[in-house]
């Protein structure tokens, strides 16, 4: 009933992220560039059968990471929008609060999951191993994660005044949250206190989700079942919780 | 027209009539249901005191996203995005992305956006901030037009005193209230046709010393806690002295709309 709504803010989100190349080259470039180092250097330090084997690991990492650049980018513009009276427009407008909320959030995470299939391409192209199937997967989990973190975002962006006070959520919450997904190291290696954030953070449900669909061991004692339930209602629960929180105001 | 100085509370009386702000006391109605119904929602049109526009969208792509916000089927939305452009004079910069356009470009855009899904009431915060004169002029041609052909209602809020003349009804507003109800015309007259008052000039002071302005035979007018009367040369001095008898602080200026605008700030 109100997809107009919707695909007119989804479609003016993509083209606001086309018409800026940096914005591609930084989300894209990074987490290749990520990749590259970790599968050169670091590959060797993990406790994985083999090297191959730890640098397809870490190109989902790399994927995820991708999800967690466009999440900021996306946050950031979200307050910027605000602050330029754009959120406002939107409000104004008889469209229902969700609405806006929606279209964005399916926009990012298009666009969230295409650069991460970029990612996984080029690197399988290079160590091989992700067969169609896992690809298709992969993208599923990357579009769940991708529409949570988003909303997450968009929830604490609501809540700061500006994009230097996003900028200490952003370095609190959600670089943190990568760098404990587990996709960086075995969780099952890790001190108790680390396992523990790692097994309570959403982005490691994914990482054990995506593992399984490239066939690898996730180094988590998370069974697969509870940690792709739990990133499910992650995903269903940020997203609700934005859309309402849009609502209320 | 809401008139006052900056800081008077206009802006967010429009914006507790767009529905964007929930009023400290009292309540908000149209055709007795809230502004922010859809029904009400899609009624009205806005323009905000600072440009809210996308640098990245092109000037089409800017009004057929507002015309699809309000669900317009495909085929009216592509006539009323046409229609609006031609309206407003846009024809040439259409394709123009609005980050390479000017400041009264972009303002023409905003109030097209605005009319681009025919709202039957405007609210309009500043809307000539930084407009040249052809394009202040371009502005309220449009509107007036649009009043003309739809009968449309428009709540401006402005600090202009240039703005008034195109005012039906005048208000002044002060610490968050509406302050005084002006004769929209008179007002202009004196403080707009300054060229006609040859040797006038602007006197404000207390709005305690209303008493004796009016005694002196002056038409005062009120705005928040000042008093601002145009004085002819013939009655300047009499004024003066009345003033200064009272002890009253006063001030004499040129009688224009920029003397004016600096008074009330």
């Amino acid at each position: 009933m109100h997809a107009h709504a919707v695909i007119a803010i989804a479609s003016r989100e993509v083209l606001g992220w086309i018409r800026q190349p940096a914005r591609i080259v930084g989300t894209l470039g990074t987490p290749l560039l990520v990749w590259l180092f970790f599968a050169g250097g670091f590959s060797e330090m993990l406790p994985l059968d083999d090297s191959t084997s730890s640098k397809r690991w870490l190109l989902g990492s790399a994927a995820m990471l991708v999800v967690v650049f466009a999440s900021i980018f996306a946050s950031i513009g979200f307050i910027k929008d605000r602050e330029d009276g754009l959120i406002d427009m939107t409000r104004a407008s008889p469209a229902p609060a969700w609405a806006p909320i929606v279209g964005r959030l399916a926009a990012h995470a298009l666009l969230a999951t295409t650069q991460a299939l970029l990612v996984l391409v080029l690197g399988g192209l290079v160590v091989g191993g992700v067969g169609f199937l896992g690809l298709v997967s992969a993208l599923v989990v990357l579009a769940v994660l991708s529409a949570g973190v988003q909303a997450f975002g968009l929830l604490a962006a609501s809540r700061v005044s500006s994009v230097s006070g996003f900028h200490g959520i952003m370095n609190l919450v959600i670089a943190p949250a990568w760098l404990l997904s587990g996709s960086l190291f075995p969780a099952e290696s890790a001190d108790l206190w680390l396992r523990v954030a790692v097994l309570v953070n959403p982005l490691h449900w994914a990482h054990v989700v995506l593992c399984a669909s490239s066939s690898l061991d996730a180094g988590s004692p998370l069974p697969l079942p509870i940690a792709a339930l739990g990133l499910v209602a992650f995903g269903g629960a940020m997203v609700w919780l934005a859309a309402r929180e849009r609502s209320q105001r | 027209m809401l008139f006052g100085a900056n800081g008077c509370g206009k802006s967010t009386l429009l914006r507790v009539l767009a529905g964007l702000r929930t009023p400290g006391s009292g309540r908000v109605t149209i055709d007795g249901a809230p502004p922010t119904t859809g029904e009400n929602r899609a009624r009205l049109g806005l323009v905000l005191q600072r440009s809210a526009i996308d640098p990245l969208l092109s000037v089409r792509e800017t009004i057929d996203l507002h015309a699809r916000l309000w669900s317009m089927e495909t085929s009216t939305r592509r006539e009323r995005v046409t229609a609006v452009i031609a309206e407003l004079g846009l024809g040439e910069r259409a394709r123009d992305r609005l980050g390479t356009l000017s400041g009264g470009w972009q303002r023409r855009v905003e109030l097209a956006r605005c009319l681009v899904t025919d709202p039957s009431v405007i609210l309009l915060d500043e809307p000539t901030t930084g407009l040249d004169g052809d394009a202040r002029a371009g502005f309220w041609d449009a509107i007036h037009a649009r009043v003309a052909s739809q009968g449309t209602i428009v709540f401006i809020a402005s600090h202009d005193p240039r703005d008034v003349r195109e005012a039906g009804t005048l208000v002044t507003m002060a610490r968050g209230a509406i302050d005084a109800e002006h004769n929209a015309a008179r007002f202009a007259e004196e403080f707009l046709r300054h060229e006609s008052l040859e040797g006038a000039r602007l006197v404000w002071c207390d709005a305690s010393f209303e008493s004796i302005v009016t005694d002196s035979g002056e038409h005062a007018h009120r705005i928040g806690d000042r008093l601002f009367v145009v004085a002819t040369a013939s009655s300047l001095a009499s004024l003066v002295d009345r003033l200064s008898e009272a002890g009253a602080e006063f001030r004499v200026g040129h009688a224009t709309p920029e003397a004016l605008l600096e008074a009330m700030v």
